[in-house]
């Protein structure tokens, strides 16, 4: 009888149990974009730019003044662009190939959050701050991406693009990406 | 003796509603937003630890109860709990909340109320979209454009997801369909089975897309903004506002869109650049709450079994008549009548047509196994009557307590429409009329030709709350 009554209570009690998880097997640590991937993106395309023959032909030599503006991101996940642009930045001041401009002018950083929010398109928004900071180069990069969706697996297509423009003839003077892609399983419901 | 116990214990359990704390939490947290006299005490009912089953329901209603009483920082903060969790479920685990399977086990003497809310893709979408707009409050313009990238995203993951659950429902059902359903049961799920087949989906809402094609313009990407208008358009094809703005954009960037558009007769909207913009989104009401249907059907040998399902029914509200009154610095004044682009309760209507077949399926093998208990209970009664009774007692209490999951995202808004507004002067003042009867009018508004603002004005059926979400800078 004992055997029953335990029976019986077991299955009542368990009316107000939870809902069970059912771990995936995957390595969920690679199917998302990390700080390593992030890396691995800028250290190609900047290892491509300070050794690309035409592109120091344009220096000519000189130590002409850049200004890096902030990698944009144009992905859907809430991607740290700030630190990308930071880890750009300690690539590009290390080459001693350029004059980097400190932006620490209030006045100017006021011009530069109204241009943030003029609807200029990122050329014409990169032309405007260089003039604002007096550079003859900007540099700025985009950071996007493309989520397809095959079965129930998540491919996320990563691609970095950088840019270099001479601010007096608006041309971009070098221009390159570097990819990379991430496959997640997604539960159907 | 023992048909006096049934009996007894039968009527005895009817009498016990069920009763379900998020609707009388909601409810009053409605009324209070009604008055404009939210309650913090009110709003930390809704504060759930992570591993509640209600964790991602809570979070949501308390981000949009943030967002309509302006308190961004804390909607921005409940909507990231919101979009993390639905993250975490997806990366971490299977959630199995409509898999019969996965949780038959675990609530099988309980009913749908003990699952784990999980969701809908459409609020997961709109969970995105309010966030995109806390960012826009907060002049952060990228991450807005962060978090509408990701709701369009979440529309798209949602096709997919859609063919096959709609296949894995089928073949639930079909694996069910030889036990014994109350006609009033049956006609539910009839009903249901036509909401599908009448609508297009659950999920694409062309609120989320007008908007997204706005704020891609704001922010200089026409060509994107351009393919958000045509798929607000693929959803709601008659609104002018939507077919206006497409208008201007494929001029430019796509001519044939422009040649089969300019067929419908309606004036394109002009460049940003040359006008004072204003867009006025008017969200109407709130999404109203399931309610339950209870079948019980009595069986030859004694024992007997309870159904009970959500359902949403036909809603009388009508979307509002608002007039948008717009004055200028040179003394000029324009009129425009708003007009529907998404009815979000039709959204929650198709969202839980399409969770139907699980739902039933669900409930049926709890019958199954409720009805099994009562029987191996009455059998005991003749050799044990103690234990007989007890089991007997446990099958009919669980199964007469059976309750369906009337859980949803109720802050939502049941209507949403729009308007768009231009002029060659700046624009000083706003007026709303909404039905002839309730006006509003904002005069905290200065927007210079070459600026856009986007312009919310919340009617909760009595209060109306308005505030300017974002206002453009011209440099």
């Amino acid at each position: 009888m004992k055997k029953y009554l335990s029976i019986a209570l077991l299955l009542f009690l368990t009316a107000c149990g939870g809902t069970s998880y059912q771990a995936t097997s995957q390595n969920t640590a690679s199917s998302t974009f990390s700080v390593v991937d992030q890396k691995m993106l800028i250290e190609t395309l900047t290892t491509k730019l300070l050794s690309d023959k035409a592109f120091l032909a344009e220096l000519d030599g000189e130590k002409p003044t850049l200004l890096i503006d902030t990698v944009k991101n144009k992905t859907s996940e809430h991607i740290d662009t700030e630190s990308m642009t930071d880890t750009l930045k300690v690539a590009i001041v290390k080459s001693r190939m350029f004059s980097i401009i400190n932006r620490d002018k209030l006045d100017v950083l006021a011009k530069e959050n109204a241009i943030n929010q003029s609807g200029l398109g990122d050329a014409q928004r990169a032309t405007k701050l260089g003039k604002l900071w007096g550079a003859k180069y900007v540099m700025y990069g985009n950071f996007s991406s493309i989520v397809s969706f095959v079965g129930s697996e998540k491919q996320t297509y990563y691609k970095f693009t950088l840019i270099v423009q001479n601010i007096e003839t608006g041309e971009e003077v070098w221009i390159d990406e570097a990819e990379i892609n991430k496959v997640s399983k997604k539960g159907l419901f | 003796m023992q048909n006096f116990f049934r009996l007894g214990l039968f009527s005895g359990l009817l009498l016990l509603g069920a009763c379900s704390s998020h609707q009388v939490i909601t409810d009053n947290v409605i009324k209070q937003l009604q008055n404009d006299n939210i309650e913090e005490k009110t709003l930390q009912k809704l504060e759930v630890a992570e591993s509640s089953n209600d964790y991602l329901l809570f979070t949501q209603e308390l981000s949009r109860v943030y967002f309509i009483n302006n308190d961004i920082d804390k909607s921005l903060a409940y909507g990231k709990k919101s979009t993390d969790y639905y993250n975490k479920v997806d990366q971490q685990a299977i959630l199995n909340a409509t898999s019969v399977s996965g949780t038959l086990l675990a609530s099988t003497f309980g009913s749908d109320n003990n699952i784990t809310y999980t969701g809908s893709d459409y609020e997961r979408a709109l969970d995105y979209f309010y966030s995109s707009l806390n960012y826009l409050k907060k002049n952060d313009i990228n991450s807005a454009l962060i978090d509408i990238r990701a709701a369009a995203d979440i529309q798209k993951l949602s096709a997919v997801k859609r063919e096959a659950r709609i296949a894995k429902a089928q073949k639930e059902v079909s694996s069910k369909n030889n036990y014994t359903l109350s006609a009033d049961t049956k006609k539910v799920i009839d009903e249901n089975a036509r909401i599908i087949a009448d609508s297009q989906n659950s999920f694409l809402n062309a609120y989320i897309y007008y908007l997204s094609g706005n704020i891609r313009e704001l922010s200089g990407d026409f060509g994107g903004a351009l393919v958000d208008y045509k798929l607000a358009l693929n959803v709601n094809p008659n609104n002018p506002y939507v077919i206006s703005d497409s208008l201007r954009l494929a001029k430019n960037i796509d001519s044939s869109y422009y040649q089969t558009l300019k067929q419908s007769n309606i004036k394109e909207t002009t460049n940003y650049n040359k006008k004072a913009t204003v867009i006025v989104v008017y969200e109407q009401g709130f999404i109203p709450a399931k309610e339950q249907i209870k079948g019980t059907t009595w069986l030859p040998n004694g024992s007997f079994y309870t159904i009970a399902l959500p359902v949403y029914h036909k809603s009388e509200i009508k979307p509002s008549r608002v007039l948008i009154n717009l004055f200028t610095n040179s003394g000029e004044s324009q009129s425009a009548k708003m007009e529907v682009i998404a009815d979000l309760y039709k959204l929650a209507q198709n969202d839980l047509a399409e969770k139907y077949p699980f739902i039933v399926a669900r409930q049926v093998s709890r019958a199954v196994s409720k009805g099994a208990m009562q029987a191996v209970g009455q059998n005991q009664m003749d050799d044990n009557a103690g234990l007989g009774l007890l089991m007997y007692g446990v099958g009919s209490i669980s199964s007469v307590l059976e309750t369906a999951d009337t859980r949803s995202f109720r802050v939502l808004p049941h209507f949403v429409q729009v308007a768009k507004l231009d002029s060659t002067s700046s624009i000083n003042k706003i007026q709303i009329s909404v039905n002839s009867n309730r006006n509003l009018e904002i005069s905290d508004i200065f927007v210079n030709v070459g600026e856009t603002a986007i312009v919310y004005v919340i009617d909760t059926n009595n209060y109306i709350y308005a505030k300017v979400i974002y206002q453009s800078k011209k440099v």
